[in-house]
């Protein structure tokens, strides 16, 4: 039936191109055009004019303005710099500048298109003077992509490395929220051995996470501005499918914070002094995660209930679906900041496992370990860390710097927790 | 210090008392506000929102010396939906980036304050950048922002007075609505429906900002209604938006709001009625709690909203809500338990059902809903705008009849893949307009209990203003190529027209000052047809907004 279906797929797309457009980069634009611009600027590029500007008469020597207005946005024009990918907009400029294809470029820009071959990922950089990191785009207070740039202690941290160093901070923007058969720790793993950037911040000092690589090749996250391709059958740009990346070695610097794990409860209830101290209460705990089996492991008199991971958890508890829960110290940060009344509080207690955390780079770069620990140690020692967490709303807390945590087993926990 | 504290606390509470004075308006104002001719103090014209006045001094034998009294521009160019309120003279309109308050005798500015919102946030409003006006309590406005922020503003300043951020409007969240305010709770409901939100409606404390509730209009697994979801993470991106304001009724205390449209369009991969997209739901607005719900349009592809204004009246001694539907049908619903009592066919052309169920409430579909389902192209009527938008119509309880501005389009379509991208279209469609030909609006008289057509009133671009009746036996509305019209209630003969200079798809109202009848319309050309359906008729109707005041002339 599959192959059925691949066939069917296969004889019909030359079909579709023939009344479409056949240059893929014109393809790219239309489909672009189609996701960002028609729904203000008209299907083909017509409008009345009277809510939007009307595109078919953009003028074509102002490429410039054209990339500025809608990256920036201008007067009604929303900006979109952060959610467009450059090769997108490269296409979409192609599209309006051909007035949807019934033209031809405007000369200069066909001879530059030609040699432009740029957005394809050259794998052997790493931009001399710069130090470039890997930022999560959309994890709360602790990095997000924003028009002006980044946000988030994660970001500022990447930030005070580079400039300690002299050098310039460059950032790859990589999707944060893991799909189902990924392996965060993986990711970074095939970040690093692209590579993709010389460091990723918010990486555990635990020993399964580091070292050797678990397995000898893994695929990348997707990230801003990261090739695209065409697809032959469906005429779409998509990103492009990069082989599994082969993996090396890798390493974590000195620590720069800690992660924790807390009780959160509402604000007209006592405050938990700890997990013992819940009373009759109802604790809500976050299905298949660490702080999870945690607290059923603590041998509780409380009333447990499981939900599901993830930014909803907390907006349940929000609704009152238990009276306490058991969350990661980020999490709640990221809660409070995307909702300023929230009627959870974070109690003062925590969890005693906890995980010291660096920036992972590639254990054959012991020379920019050695640099970076050193700066790292500098920025903890004149509490600018600190400053920054309170700016960026991280409710911070220093690392125990207590060396590599092993690996915890559940005998292990089960010691720590009592 | 301690002495400075008391002093500024002193200070601020002798402020709130004195405005308090010139701005006093109660809980027990908003119920009777239908009632006071003086003042409008409620979007729709009171809590029933019908949109109907008692007042009678401007009548269809004197409707055509109507002449403007003033003019205030808005400095604005996109479209203008405001609802404006009246309180002691004072009128109080918004724009999207502005509030104002206004002498309402001599249209000058008394104050204006602005509302920023970050340059991306315009990209995630669908349908055209607007807002659609303040509620108001005691000396205190409500409204809300494009970024997805409810504000509270002191009426006799302008000053914000708080301001709570909602949600991240980045992942497709906005507000057009204009809060209601029921039991002392501020109620608005989130805009998003075609980015792949998960919808909701929330109530505010009036006097801190605080949230008090947040009731999602799609249940997550394992609350009530998920079954009507399939397993998997539909349900987080599956729409539900509550765009527009519901109206309350005080004696049940029961609010009732309106759901949108479920997300992607494409419900083919969503199976099951998808609760509680496309319903009503009578909340408590105290709590936000589902007392109970019913759903217009199941399992729905089609874009049909069930956002429309719930029109509450007394129908042969029951308390029913009345709503002209995306979906071309007329509901009558007996708003004391949900039952539904009539649901009659309002548009001519309309083919994607036969006929809703009175029995079990339902919809009993053709095969173009089945062929939609399927992911079939289908040409389907009426189109995603609706056999009514959400241009408000008036309920007039002399005549019996509602007065609705519908439309006539139907949509080209076929579900696709939908692609997700946080703040971006998520519709999982194509589709393209399919028109008829000749006229694409008609203003109708509708008897709702039969759905009975007394008279119609043709435009060739559709009408999208609300609509205002009046004791006075007149009509009022407006047309996107600037006109504000009066037509004779009864038999719908046009009496008068002026043209304002810019497309109307405003509410107007009408309320009584030193004894003189006043009518007040917002003008601006924009909103969801100016920016979708690509009609270049338009190009010679300018933007720019502007209220409207008018009125007989002579004292």
């Amino acid at each position: 039936m599959k192959q059925l279906v691949l066939a069917l797929l296969t004889l019909s797309a030359p079909l579709a191109f023939a009344d479409k457009i056949s240059d893929p980069q014109l393809a790219a634009g239309l489909e672009a055009y189609e996701f960002f611009c028609a729904k203000c600027h008209g299907k083909d590029m017509v409008n009345s004019g009277v809510s939007s500007y009307d595109l078919r008469k953009f003028p074509l020597d102002q490429k410039d303005r054209f990339y500025k207005s809608v990256k920036e946005g201008r007067g009604a024009m929303p900006a979109w710099g952060d959610v467009i990918y450059p090769e997108e907009l490269d296409a979409l400029w192609i599209y309006v500048a051909t007035r949807g294809g019934k033209e031809p470029l405007p000369k200069d820009e066909a001879s530059a298109q030609d040699q432009d071959t740029s957005y394809l990922h050259d794998a052997d950089w790493v931009d001399e003077g710069h130090l470039t990191a890997c930022l999560a785009r959309n994890a709360g207070s602790i990095s997000g992509l924003r028009s002006g740039g980044g946000v988030g202690i994660d970001y500022r941290v990447s930030q005070a490395l580079a400039n300690e160093l002299g050098l310039t901070l460059k950032v790859e923007w990589f999707e944060g929220e893991v799909e189902e058969d990924s392996d965060p720790v993986l990711q970074t793993y095939a970040m690093l051995s692209y590579p993709l950037c010389d460091l990723v911040l918010s990486h555990p000092l635990f020993e399964p996470s580091i070292g050797p690589p678990p397995t000898t090749a893994a695929a990348l996250p997707r990230w801003y501005g990261m090739p695209t391709e065409l697809d032959t059958v469906t005429n779409r740009r998509v990103s492009k499918r990069l082989p599994h990346v082969t993996l090396k070695s890798i390493t974590v610097t000195k620590p720069y914070m800690r992660a924790e794990i807390g009780l959160v409860y509402h604000k007209d209830t006592p405050e938990p002094k700890g997990l013992h101290d819940l009373g009759d209460r109802r604790l809500a705990v976050q299905q298949g995660t660490l702080s999870g089996s945690m607290a059923t492991m603590t041998n509780l008199a409380a009333d447990v209930v499981t939900l599901n991971p993830g930014a909803n958890f907390l907006w349940q508890l929000e609704q009152g679906r238990a009276d306490v829960g058991i969350v990661d110290v980020p999490a709640y940060d990221g809660h409070r900041l995307h909702n300023k009344v929230t009627k959870l509080r974070l109690a003062d207690w925590r969890h005693p496992v906890g995980f010291d955390i660096g920036a992972a780079i590639l254990a054959d770069r012991p020379a920019l370990k050695k640099r970076l620990d050193k700066v790292i140690e500098g920025l903890l020692g004149s509490n600018d860390i600190q400053a920054m967490a309170v700016e960026e709303g991280v409710t911070y807390a220093k690392p125990k710097n207590a060396g590599i945590e092993k690996m915890l087993t559940m005998r292990r926990l089960q010691t720590i927790t009592q | 210090m301690k002495t400075l504290t008391l002093a500024t606390a002193l200070a601020t509470a002798l402020a709130t008392g004195l405005s308090t004075v010139g701005h006093a308006q109660t809980a027990e104002e908003l119920r009777n506000d239908s009632q006071t001719p003086d003042d409008v103090l409620v979007y729709g014209m009171g809590y029933d929102q019908k949109r109907f006045s008692a007042l009678d001094q401007i009548t269809i034998d004197n409707v055509a010396q109507l002449s403007p009294v003033w003019a205030y521009s808005l400095a604005d160019t996109r479209g203008q939906e405001s609802f404006p309120l009246i309180k002691d003279g004072v009128m109080y309109v918004t724009t999207h980036a502005s509030t104002m308050a206004i002498d309402a005798k001599t249209g000058r500015q008394i104050w204006k304050s602005s509302v920023e919102y970050p340059q991306e946030a315009p990209r995630v409003a669908c349908c055209g950048i607007v807002n659609r006006g303040v509620a108001m309590l005691d000396g205190k406005l409500f409204r809300t922002t494009l970024d997805a922020h409810v504000i509270s503003i002191d009426a006799q300043s302008g000053e914000e007075l708080w301001r709570t951020k909602s949600i991240d409007y980045k992942q497709g969240y906005s507000f057009t609505v204009t809060p209601l305010i029921a039991d002392g709770v501020v109620i608005v409901g989130i805009s998003g429906g075609e980015y792949g939100i998960r919808g909701y409606i929330e109530g505010y404390d009036v006097a801190t900002g605080e949230r008090l509730w947040r009731t999602y209009t799609v249940p997550a697994p394992g609350e009530p209604g998920s079954d009507t979801w399939p397993e998997g993470d539909a349900w987080e991106r599956g729409g539900g938006p509550g765009w527009l304001t519901g109206t309350y009724d005080p004696e049940l205390g029961t609010v009732y709001w309106g759901v949108g449209n479920a997300a992607s369009w494409n419900a083919g991969v969503r199976p099951g009625d998808n609760l509680y997209t496309g319903s009503v739901l009578a909340l408590d607005p105290k709590s936000g709690s589902i007392k109970w719900h019913y759903q217009f349009s199941p399992n729905d592809p089609f874009d049909y909203d069930g956002t429309n204004e719930l029109v509450l009246a007394e129908i042969d001694g029951k308390k029913v809500m009345m709503q002209a539907n995306r979906n071309g049908f007329f509901y009558v619903i007996d708003r004391t338990n949900g039952e539904l009592l009539a649901a009659n066919q309002f548009v001519d052309d309309l083919n994607w059902a036969e006929k809703i169920d009175l029995e079990t409430g339902r919809p009993v579909h053709t095969d173009i809903y089945t062929k939609a389902i399927a992911g079939e192209p289908v040409t389907y009527w009426p189109s995603a705008f609706g056999g009514k938008n959400w241009a408000p119509m008036s309920y007039n309880p002399d005549t019996g009849m509602a007065y609705v501005n519908t439309m006539r389009m139907g949509m080209n379509y076929k579900a696709v893949t939908p692609k997700y991208r946080a703040g971006v279209f998520y519709f999982g469609a194509e589709f393209s307009w399919a028109w008829p030909e000749g006229h694409r609006g008609e203003l109708r008289a509708i008897e709702p209990m039969s759905g009975d057509v007394k008279w119609s009133q043709p435009s060739d671009i559709p009408r999208l203003a609300g609509v205002l009746t009046t004791g006075g036996g007149v009509l009022f509305t407006g047309r996107q190529t600037g006109e504000f019209e009066a037509f004779n209630t009864d038999t719908g003969e046009r009496l008068w027209s002026f043209n304002t200079g810019s497309g109307i798809i405003g509410q107007p109202v009408t309320w009584q000052m030193d004894g003189k009848q006043y009518i007040s319309i917002l003008n601006g050309s924009g909103g969801v047809y100016a920016l979708f359906s690509g009609d270049e008729r338009l190009a010679s109707t300018p933007p720019g907004g502007s209220v409207w005041t008018f009125a007989l002339p002579g004292s």
